[in-house]
């Protein structure tokens, strides 16, 4: 599956990085392919492209606080969660996020 | 990674003794308003307060990342601690705490080569090993390479 993320946090410091690292990590091990784009204390990382929106199966955010430019996705499949979830459970947000399909 | 640039052996403390989240914020508070990377404990440790009770900063695997963002931040900074006792921290996976990254983010650095090093050690603090290696060792000057 291709999946794309956002990660997002008031702070913008450490759970925008972790959370990410915690999908990156979690989508490896279950074989899929995702690219998470971080939005934090250094504007936006990682950017997801339009190409990347349109091949992409399902679209996770995971945020507590507003996400930029959210008008990219318009017409895809968003399963949104907070920021913490992932560091939390990885594969559970991304297993919970493919159900949505 | 020149870790020098947010952290010193002054901001690394072991075997702190303490009974709660409370205590340690204030503790690492107080260590960095004696390096002169705070001006005010109170307003820093508002701000600490305040992002912990949004959301936990306890990430699991017996650490917690602490962290205020405020005016009262002079030099965008990380303090440690290694706690003689694990303490409660309403962590994600339910586990007390052992091991504290507290940072301190000075308002204006949007974009700063400071912040990008304190996260790239929150990063660094989502593997396991790493965690462990830094959990086993006492030796202050010893962690401080670690980091670096």
């Amino acid at each position: 599956m291709k999946i794309l993320a956002i990660t997002a946090c008031a702070t913008g410091v450490a759970h925008t990085y972790m959370a990410a690292k915690a999908l990156e990590k979690a989508a490896k091990e279950l074989g899929h392919r995702i690219k998470v784009e971080r939005q934090g204390a250094f504007g936006i990382e990682n950017r997801i492209t339009e190409k990347d929106v349109e091949i992409a199966d399902v679209v996770i955010f995971a945020i507590d606080t507003k996400v930029r430019e959210p008008e990219r996705f318009n017409g895809k499949i968003v399963y949104e969660v907070g920021v913490s979830a992932p560091i939390k459970d990885g594969k559970k947000v991304i297993d919970d996020a493919l159900m949505k399909l | 990674m020149n870790i020098g640039n947010v952290t010193n052996i002054n901001l690394i403390t072991i075997d702190l003794d303490v009974k709660t989240k409370e205590d340690v914020i204030v503790f690492l508070a107080e260590l960095l308003y004696k390096q002169g990377i705070v001006n005010s404990v109170e307003k820093y440790v508002d701000q600490v307060m305040e992002r912990e009770n949004h959301e936990t900063t306890g990430v699991g695997k017996g650490v917690a990342i602490p962290h205020g963002k405020s005016e009262s931040v002079l030099k965008s900074s990380v303090a440690i601690a290694k706690l003689k006792h694990p303490i409660e921290w309403n962590s994600l996976d339910d586990k007390p705490v052992d091991l504290v990254f507290q940072l301190a983010i000075r308002k204006s650095d949007e974009g700063d080569l400071h912040l990008k090093l304190l996260s790239d050690l929150a990063c660094k603090l989502m593997d396991d090993e790493f965690v462990n290696v830094l959990r086993d060792t006492s030796d202050k000057q010893k962690i401080l390479m670690l980091l670096d």
